[in-house]
């Protein structure tokens, strides 16, 4: 052995080897972040595209069905007649015209709570709904007012249903007699709790190919009052009819209020749990809600996480077997000075 | 001088300079070079009202030469932008919004930032309906005779609804003349009539929609007619606060206690604790309670479009007698807009010189759809008030024969206590039984005393 490296050599050598490997960890995971953070934001635009689209479906179709119901004499004809009865304090739900209305309508509840009809004054007459029946839902503010021509382009009022005390998207479409005289209106409140499964993409850890595939969450949130957000719907698929208003916990981050305030975008910001998130925002005017699309910075850096361990654990082997030839070197014996 | 000391003034006296043009904030008033009067307007239940104030506008700017600078806000805004003009933020030349004149306009008067109207209101003194000159006219800043603050616009007071057709099915009787005239008698019928609409099949029909929650103004709006019916005086016609005497003391507590009792005997839902303004509307509205009060005439206005609502199924009545026996006086809200301190004080007033006319102010109030009621004696005369079939307005107007001065009125400093809710507070912990009623008594009135002292 070539008699100048000695033990401490190795030591130094150990040493050095251990703060490379750490200096190396560090860097690689800091590195490799930026193109994992690009990745999960390219997947999430395009699921967060993917929900758009699932949402402007649900929201075309629940059209041709309003359109349906309308232009449908028999349930023009039935809710005439019932508009224009003399009214008691409390409607008979199970009078024939309204048992007979009900019929009429229950195909096309898929997307709906409920379908009832207002009087002009906003007191339901007659619903699908046997709790909604003689109760007020004002014609402002609540339920968004409007003309059939005005579904595809006017944005929808949220606001929690007094009743239920759930999130709530209700519409009023005027029903007009035959001269054309306004005698009241067909108010169909949105099944939020159906939206929002459709959308809810949750898919576990998975490899796609040779990429690592973090698992996304998407969801729904919109303000139900000025200072309040939340989700749209009961969250976690729980009964609909089981839920209370103050399971609706309200709902901030960066991606939630600035989706709220109208912009799109993506960032890296802690969500309503306080957890380091990768995120994409859309604001869906229509609904006046935010749509976001949301990894957990811990699942997609952890292909990054994993190598850099690799290269410390790697390193932290080189040192520790530098530091034991070190070790053995020091407690070799010395040989004899021999003079000649 | 050095050339740097030279360079240094000039961008001191550069940066003064461009502070006046941006106008900081909190400087208030605009500079006297905008020669646009800015009004700021409450934009209204109905279309009718935001038109009608456009139209109005729009022929004075023709007839002065002026232009304006007319924004809408919302109430809530239009509320929150009053409070932080009482701060010393910036401020239009013109405000109107409903909830002022009863806690912003006296704070307003109080801080000196608006001008006395006198001059405009003297010439229509006698045009206006009894009280409504009373209902505007405050105590000046400075001391001195009383001015009048608020160019008066509409007016309202607290007014009693009820279902015909559920009280019908509780009496068996059609009409409402069976209900009491004196105060105890009332109040007992409608309780009687929820027992009788249980035995009927009605079982979530209460008999009061009442508010008792500290979270809604209405609740101090109903609560002073029940000091008013208990012939309480809290504030002397010259503006001393008498909630000290023992006289004043037991004559709160007993009407606290006439109040939360409706509440505690299972007569009013049990909600109404924590009810905002809008719910005992919604409440009533969804025939949940056999009646209600309710300040201005906004729930048959809600109805005005569906005739068998407004017509057949709803009825509004009269206060029952105080309990001495006389009729009750009713305590009204003259609606006001104000004009601020600024550059434009001759123009604004002019503006509202004219919208003061009755050609003018009837559209206005009109628009309204019957909310809120005329001021003018000519306006209230007009066909549309005196609508024959009508008689949500016909009671509302019966209610302003016999009136009292609104305590804000005879004392500014009573805004603070209408504001702060104290009476909606007391009313809240006595009925959810958080308190007893001897101690949310003596909690109110130390309240009171307290705004009284602070306001000085």
């Amino acid at each position: 052995m070539n008699p100048k490296i000695t033990a401490s050599t190795f030591y130094r050598a150990s040493i050095a080897c251990l703060a490379a490997a750490g200096l190396f960890s560090l860097a690689y995971y800091l590195l490799a972040t930026k193109p994992l953070t690009n990745q999960a934001f390219a997947r999430q635009h395009q699921i967060l595209r993917t929900n758009q689209k699932i949402i402007d479906n649900w929201w075309d179709d629940e059209i041709v069905t309003i359109h349906s119901d309308l232009n449908n004499p028999e349930i023009i004809s039935r809710s005439l007649l019932i508009l224009q009865a003399r009214r008691q304090s409390r409607s008979t739900f199970t009078s024939p015209l309204s048992t007979g209305l009900r019929d009429e309508l229950n195909g096309s509840l898929q997307n709906r709570n409920s379908v009832s009809l207002l009087t002009r004054g906003g007191i339901v007459v007659f619903s699908t709904a046997r709790q909604k029946l003689g109760m007020y839902q004002p014609l402002k503010n609540t339920t968004t007012s409007l003309e059939l021509h005005e579904l595809q382009t006017t944005p929808l009022n949220f606001f929690t249903d007094s009743e239920s005390g759930l999130p709530s998207i209700s519409v009023a479409l005027p029903i007009n007699d035959q001269e054309k005289i306004r005698r009241g209106f067909l108010a169909i409140d949105l099944n939020l709790n159906r939206l929002n499964s459709l959308i809810r993409v949750v898919p576990g850890p998975q490899s796609h190919g040779q990429r690592f595939q973090p698992p996304v969450h998407a969801y729904l949130a919109a303000r139900t009052t000025l200072e309040h957000v939340t989700h749209i719907a009961p969250p976690n698929s729980q009964a609909h009819s089981a839920i209370k208003p103050h399971h609706f916990e309200p709902l901030n981050s960066v991606g939630i209020q600035r989706a709220l305030e109208g912009q799109s975008g993506q960032g890296l910001y802690l969500d309503p749990k306080s957890r380091p998130t990768v995120g994409v925002y859309e604001y869906l005017p229509t609904f006046r809600t935010a749509l976001l699309v949301e990894s957990l910075q811990r699942d997609v850096y952890m292909p990054a996480r994993r190598q850099s361990r690799i290269i410390f654990a790697s390193g932290v082997l080189i040192s520790v077997t530098l530091s034991l030839a070190g070790f053995l070197v020091s407690r070799r014996p010395k040989e004899p000075h021999v003079s000649v | 001088m050095k050339r740097r000391e030279v360079l240094g003034l000039g961008i001191t006296a550069g940066m003064l300079a461009s502070c006046q043009s941006l106008r900081l904030p909190g400087t208030g008033g605009r500079s006297a070079k905008n020669h646009h009067l800015e009004i700021w307007w409450s934009e209204g239940y109905y279309p009718e009202e935001t038109d009608a104030i456009e139209s109005i506008v729009s022929a004075w700017e023709k007839q002065s030469g002026k232009k304006v600078d007319l924004k809408f806000f919302s109430e809530n805004e239009i509320s929150a932008r009053s409070q932080s003009a009482i701060d010393g933020s910036a401020t239009p030349d013109v405000l109107y919004g409903y909830g002022g004149s009863e806690i912003t306009i006296p704070a307003l008067s109080h801080r000196g930032r608006i001008v006395p109207l006198d001059d405009i209101i003297a010439p229509i003194k006698t045009d206006l309906l009894p009280g409504v000159v009373d209902s505007i006219t405050r105590q000046r800043r400075e001391g001195g005779p009383r001015a009048i603050y608020g160019a008066p616009l509409s007016q309202h007071a607290t007014n009693i609804h009820f279902w015909r057709d559920l009280l019908e099915e509780a009496t068996g009787q059609p009409g409402a003349s069976m209900v009491p005239r004196d105060w105890k008698g009332f109040w007992k019928f409608w309780s009687d009539c929820q027992a009788s609409l249980r035995q009927k099949g009605y079982p979530d029909v209460f008999a009061m929609a009442l508010p008792m929650s500290s979270q809604a103004r209405d609740t101090s709006h109903v609560f002073e007619f029940f000091l008013e019916a208990h012939g309480v005086q809290l504030i002397s016609q010259s503006g001393q606060l008498e909630i000290d005497q023992p006289k004043t003391r037991q004559g709160i507590m007993d009407a606290l206690s006439d109040y939360t009792s409706l509440y505690k005997e299972n007569s009013v839902p049990p909600q109404a604790t924590r009810w905002s303004d809008a719910d005992n509307n919604i409440n009533f509205l969804s025939s949940l309670s056999l009646m209600t009060a309710n300040p201005t005439l906004s729930i048959p206005g809600s109805q005005l479009s569906d005739e068998i609502a407004y017509f057949e199924r709803l009825g509004s009545i009269e206060w029952p007698h105080r309990l001495d026996g006389q009729p009750m006086r009713s305590i009204t809200f003259v609606n006001q807009a104000v004009v601020f301190q600024g550059p434009n004080v001759k123009e604004a007033k002019s503006f509202l010189s004219y919208l003061l006319k009755p050609e003018n102010l009837s559209a206005y109030v009109q628009g309204a759809q019957g909310r809120f009621l005329p001021v003018n004696k000519q306006i209230i005369e007009m066909p549309y008030w005196r609508n024959p079939k009508d008689q949500h307005l016909r009671t509302a107007i019966a209610n302003l024969r016999s009136q009292r001065k609104s305590n804000s009125v005879l004392n500014s400093a009573y805004s603070e206590v209408l504001k702060k809710n104290i009476w909606g507070y007391a009313v809240e912990s006595i009925a959810s039984g958080s308190a007893p009623l001897e101690k949310a008594t003596d909690k109110a009135i130390g309240d009171i005393k307290d705004v009284f002292k602070s306001w000085g």
